[in-house]
């Protein structure tokens, strides 16, 4: 035992789960650059004429961190995922202590429901589930079993996700018409 | 043995899957409810101008540069709609306050407001949701005064340039709120069913 290691299937199903996230999140972004260039704007940390370039670069490391999670035994898209989502988490941060809590996150799905520190929250634990890739994997020859196991956890992973999504926009909307 | 549990493996997958769409579309209800439960009128935040107080003229830029004035005494009541064109209620809501905006005409003006350095984008937006014979103000100063916390959210000041409502509006039921609390004379809605929960 003494060193912590992880099973293949939780190794591709974690990297699984994340390019699928990014992918999503990518291509959401991409398919409508003018909303996400105003909402990376209303976050006021880049100067304005800095912002188009910006959202093109975020868009596209989204992607190659989505392709980079897909090669085996690479931490690339490990590393570059995980510090993408804590800059996230930095960015949301400050707009929060700014007061700046009705702006749209503008993170997968997102529609405009406000900002939480349970977003900050969110993206640490994304981070942190990403990161258990820097643990070395066991080497065992899977079976077709485990690939069922790999499709279904990935799908669950995902319906979580939105399950979280889903809730937290419910509570913030609220909290921003009862506070 | 071995087959029993790929059988159990496979079974257990499946409730779980059911169980998320389950989950999920509870989730969707709750959203559902809250928003059924949300407050009847504008929502006052505590801080900034009280109601009832004197609004000082205040200079303001529109979008086209030019001056334009809040406050003070008028011919006009005046909606300030506090937006942002990444807020999406915001959005959703500028048809019912143009709306209202062509159906008062005759003593109601409305005025649009908003902040940041991106004059083109809000150029842009205010032509394609159609408020470009609207004044648009960009002022942070005007946001800071009026107490705005949260978007939407709207003001209505009198002829003689008191401050008569203020609040974040989430709906048509809000903004109308804030015009029927001015004609029924009390500071806000929470405070008219105060009255009459007290009376009743």
């Amino acid at each position: 035992m003494g060193q912590l290691m992880i099973d293949p299937v939780v190794d591709i199903v974690i990297r699984g789960a994340f390019a699928l996230l990014f992918a999503m999140a990518g291509l959401e972004k991409f398919h409508d650059r003018a909303t996400f260039q105003f909402q990376l704007e209303e976050y006021q940390l880049l100067p304005v004429r800095l912002v188009y370039a910006a959202a093109i670069c975020i868009i596209f490391i989204e992607i190659v961190i989505a392709v980079a999670l897909l090669l085996p035994d690479s931490i690339y898209g490990v590393v570059m995922g995980a510090s993408l989502l804590m800059v996230y988490a930095a960015a949301i941060l400050i707009n929060l202590l700014r007061g700046r809590t009705w702006m749209d996150c503008g993170c997968l799905g997102s529609t405009g429901e406000g900002l939480s520190y349970w977003l900050v929250t969110r993206n640490l634990g994304l981070a942190a589930s990403l990161l258990l890739l820097m643990l070395p994997t066991t080497s065992r020859a899977l079976i077709w079993l485990d690939y069922f196991s790999i499709l279904f956890a990935i799908l669950a992973a995902s319906a979580a996700y939105v399950v979280f999504n889903t809730l937290l926009a419910a509570n913030t909307r609220s909290k921003m018409w009862w506070s | 043995m071995e087959s029993s549990l790929i059988i159990s493996n496979m079974l257990l997958w499946i409730v779980v899957i059911v169980l998320m769409l389950a989950v999920f579309a509870l989730a969707r209800q709750i959203g559902v409810l809250h928003e059924r439960v949300a407050p009847v009128g504008a929502l006052m935040p505590t801080e900034g101008p009280k109601i009832g107080e004197l609004i000082e003229p205040m200079e303001v830029q529109l979008l086209d540069g030019s001056g334009f004035s809040i406050g003070g005494e008028n011919d006009y009541r005046m909606l300030i709609y506090f937006l942002s064109p990444t807020c999406p209620i915001c959005k959703s809501l500028l048809p019912i306050v143009l709306s209202i905006a062509s159906h008062e005409s005759d003593h109601l003006r409305v005025v649009f407001a908003s902040d940041g350095d991106n004059t083109d984008a809000h150029i842009a937006y205010a032509n394609e949701h159609g408020l470009e014979d609207y004044p648009y103000i960009i002022s942070q100063p005007l946001g800071m005064r009026m107490g705005v916390n949260k978007l939407p959210f709207a003001v209505l000041i009198n002829e003689q340039g008191v401050l008569r409502g203020r609040g974040l509006v989430n709906n048509r039921e809000h903004l109308e709120s804030l015009l029927q609390a001015d004609e029924m004379n009390v500071s806000s809605l929470q405070e008219y069913l105060g009255i009459t929960e007290k009376t009743a």
